[in-house]
């Protein structure tokens, strides 16, 4: 038995699972029969297993440089430190499918242990069957398109190595795991959605869905973030977000995700929205298949851009076919869709359909902005770019309009408002003008301080709303504040993580506003021994060597740096900037030198050197405020994330919405 | 043996070296940070995704000297994204100008707030208009849900 070949027939067998699976699924549904189901469910531990199978198959040809595997030869290398062979599998086409194929039989594996408790007999088929055939699709496109365990007739002594960008920095081995992790998430809740309009029942599912849709939104966070982080230290620009088509393809189903877990609480508190929120939670999905397919059918080049082939196709395919089912069904049911009562402007669901309303523009803008050069060439025959300066334009007034929607929504009751709602909203207004005045004041641009002014606003907000609580707690029951503190902390666990979580939001936009205004980036050539005074900083290049590595050559020149002012505070050290060269890339790569400290970030990136006699190096320095505290942001957004999901030691019953709503 | 597969290998890496430097052995000129301002706006012609300022690609690199120079003749950056855009067309720009098929993208955030705005009045005025009309009857929905339900399905175990 080979790698190659227990890696296949595990493929094969995972396609031919998933497609009896989604045979039982529908069986179960039409003939009202619920063995059919329980076979279904116990079909989803089977496929797991082959497409674990398949995945270990394909971990064990790179582990032992198995070159008879296309995957292997084409994308690793014997000399390949052994993390970078762990990650491999997921650092070309082929493989990333089989693991976004292995996550979602995970997924629909989870969903059909859960589904006994929380679906009915003529839901939980269809929401099974939703699955199933996405699996299908997965494991036929690497089955007939794209399959990783192809035999190489003649196998080489070594492979052609692995992509050089994913083995310069460990997030690599994150990055992508979490992006597929919540990626593939979305499908339940979209799976539900559909299983919803199927069975004419449109209330409940928002319930049972809550949590997964929270789960794939924490994981698409968490990827974005890491996804920045590997940015900016990695790619030497000194920056985190490009606007590139791919990390805009990544962004647009996390914009959806987050209108839809707003929307939603509209429909569990009030039963409004339904429809809408079948539609978000469609798009939200379909928009993940557009962005694998604009990263797989290089439709638009960019970093990312994987091999083009039929592969593309087939994706833009499902992702019609995706579109379809969800936005058919909707179209049928939508004139029997029952809402409960009318919405309240001046109320929180009016701020939530509001901020849903600003992040479906959102992503209409990332749409938009991204396809439009494609759109023009089509017409007109001319090559147009729609890059970094647009989209940073567009999104200042957009992020504006949401940060003060996240600071009212919180604070607004579900009923309408009172006298006390308008005393806190004032203070809010005063935190706002004085925040942003105190920037004006430091001379900071109208643009960062009106993000000062947008923090200090969203703080008070969240200040307010937890102090109001405590106190009234605290003195209705005659204890202490603290205890007040920490019972309501435990109790109303949603109510707190969305606090922690917008107080990460709000910290992000603020280390956004400062990184991306006063970034600078400088170059020079320096002799060895020279020193180079610029920005509070002396930078003095010590000397030029070389060294060699499992996987790679590097030039190193080790410089040291001392700060002379205020300005270059926190740069001090001696730092090796170096010059990576992969034998498999013409060029080499840039790794930067990042020094962190708690205003501005330094970035030192060696771009040149003399190679004849080590006589001169040429670094690049980039200075850029509170990088830093933007990790932080991410951090704290996603542990707020995690606090809402920790399972309650006691379970804690929200309020249901009232019998009209349908269910 | 050893030693010689290191002397082969140490070969090995000046060649890397030399053929991984995009330019000949000279120290390319310093960079102001007006330079790498403007070169973030101009698209690197051979690359994927990437602006003149962040690519080290031969072109780019070049890009970024021909504005030290101009900047060094007194040019303002209008001027010089102008000479790009007389050389490359209007593609060269990562801002995509305020004319033509290039305004929609520009229109687009109204646009968007004004389509999906326009949808929620409208599928809020038709709640309003259902609930005025259907409060008290049953609906569709119901009945279809009680003829499934009446089919007695089995019930799982």
């Amino acid at each position: 038995m080979t790698p190659g070949l227990l890696g296949g027939v595990s493929l094969v067998a995972a396609l031919i699972l998933s497609a009896l699976g989604l045979v039982l699924a529908v069986l179960a549904y039409s003939l009202r029969d619920g063995r059919y189901l329980e076979a279904a469910k116990r079909l989803s531990l089977l496929t797991l297993l082959a497409a674990a199978t398949s995945f270990g198959a394909l971990e064990w040809a790179i582990l032992t440089d198995d070159f008879s595997v296309s995957y292997v030869a084409n994308h690793s290398s014997a000399s390949n430190p052994l993390w970078v062979k762990l990650v491999t599998p997921w650092a070309a086409l082929e493989g990333s499918i089989l693991l976004w194929a292995l996550l979602q039989t995970a997924y629909t594996w989870l969903v059909g242990l859960r589904a006994g408790q929380s679906l009915d007999v003529w839901r939980a088929p269809v929401a099974l069957g939703t699955l199933f055939a996405v699996q299908v699709f997965f494991f036929a496109v690497m089955v007939f398109v794209a399959h990783p365990f192809d035999a190489v007739p003649n196998p080489p002594p070594d492979g052609l190595g692995t992509n050089p960008l994913l083995q310069n920095h460990w997030m690599m081995a994150v990055h992508p795991v979490l992006m597929y992790l919540g990626f593939v998430g979305l499908s339940v809740p979209f799976a539900y959605a559909v299983a919803a309009m199927v069975a004419r029942r449109y209330q409940s599912w928002i319930f049972e869905t809550r949590w997964w849709t929270l789960v794939a939104w924490g994981f698409l966070t968490a990827a974005i973030f890491t996804g920045k982080w590997w940015s900016y230290e990695i790619l030497g620009w000194g920056g985190y977000w490009a606007w590139d088509p791919v990390e805009n393809a990544s962004i647009i189903p996390w914009l959806l995700a987050t209108a839809f877990l707003h929307t939603a609480q509209v429909q569990e508190r009030k039963g409004l929205f339904k429809g809408w929120n079948f539609a978000f939670i469609t798009l939200a999905f379909a928009a993940t298949v557009f962005g694998t397919f604009l990263t797989r059918s290089g439709v638009i080049q960019s970093v990312h851009a994987f091999a083009s082939g039929p592969v593309g196709a087939w994706f833009l395919v499902f992702l019609l076919g995706v579109m379809a089912v969800g936005l058919g069904l909707l179209a049928r049911v939508s004139s029997e869709i029952r809402e409960a009562g009318e919405v309240r402007w001046k109320s929180r669901e009016g701020a939530l359909l509001a901020g849903a309303l600003f992040f479906g523009t959102f992503a209409f803008v990332v749409v938009l902005g991204t396809l439009w050069p494609l759109v023009v060439e089509v017409v007109s025959g001319a090559k147009v770019s729609v890059g970094a300066p647009f989209f940073n334009q567009v999104s200042v007034p957009l992020g504006i309009f949401m940060l003060l929607l996240m600071g009212i929504g919180p604070v607004l009751p579900w009923r309408n408002t009172q006298a006390e709602v308008v005393r806190n909203l004032a203070a809010m207004l005063v935190a706002l003008g004085v925040g942003t005045l105190l920037g004006l004041a430091l001379g900071l641009s109208l643009g960062v301080s009106l993000a000062i002014g947008l923090f200090a606003y969203n703080l008070t907000a969240i200040w307010l709303m937890v102090a109001q609580g405590v106190r009234a707690r605290s003195r209705s029951l005659g204890i202490p504040a603290g205890q007040a503190l920490w019972e309501l902390a435990a109790s109303h666990k949603r109510r707190f993580g969305s606090h922690i979580v917008h107080f990460g939001v709000a910290l992000a936009a603020l280390t956004i506003a400062f990184s991306q205004t006063y970034r600078v980036t400088e170059q020079k050539t320096l002799q060895v021994g020279e020193t180079w005074q610029t920005r509070g900083l002396e930078i003095r290049l010590l000397s030029i060597g070389a060294r060699e590595e499992s996987n790679r050559f590097a030039a190193i020149a080790p410089i040291e740096v001392r700060s002379t002012s205020r300005e270059g505070w926190g740069a001090d050290g001696r730092y090796e900037t170096r010059l990576n060269f992969y034998p498999q890339m013409g060029s080499p790569l840039a790794t930067p030198v990042v020094r962190y400290s708690l205003y501005n970030d330094y970035y030192f990136v060696l771009m040149q050197f003399d190679q004849e006699k080590g006589q001169w190096a040429t670094i690049k320095l980039i200075v850029t405020p509170m990088v830093w505290w933007l990790w932080v942001a991410g951090l704290i957004i996603v542990l707020g994330t995690l606090y809402i999901l920790w399972p309650a030691g006691a379970r804690v019953t929200s309020r249901q919405v009232s019998p009209v709503a349908g269910d | 043996m050893r030693r010689a597969s290191t002397w082969w290998l140490g070969g090995l890496l000046l060649l890397a070296l030399a053929l991984a430097q995009p330019s000949p052995n000279t120290p390319p000129p310093d960079f102001s940070p007006e330079v790498f301002k403007i070169a973030g706006q101009l698209r690197c012609p051979v690359c994927q995704g990437e602006s003149a300022a962040e690519s080290n690609a031969g072109i780019a690199v070049e890009m970024r000297r021909i504005i030290a120079e101009q900047l060094a003749q007194g040019k303002s950056e209008a001027e010089i994204r102008a000479f790009f855009v007389q050389r490359y067309g209007d593609w060269i720009l990562y801002e995509p100008p305020v004319r033509g098929l290039t305004l929609w993208v520009w229109l687009s955030p109204l646009l968007g707030l004004g389509l999906l705005g326009f949808g929620l009045w409208r599928y809020l005025a038709r709640v309003r208009a259902r609930a005025l009309t259907t409060a008290s009857d049953v609906s569709e929905e119901e009945i279809a849900r009680l003829e499934t339900e009446l089919q007695s399905p089995e019930r799982q175990p």
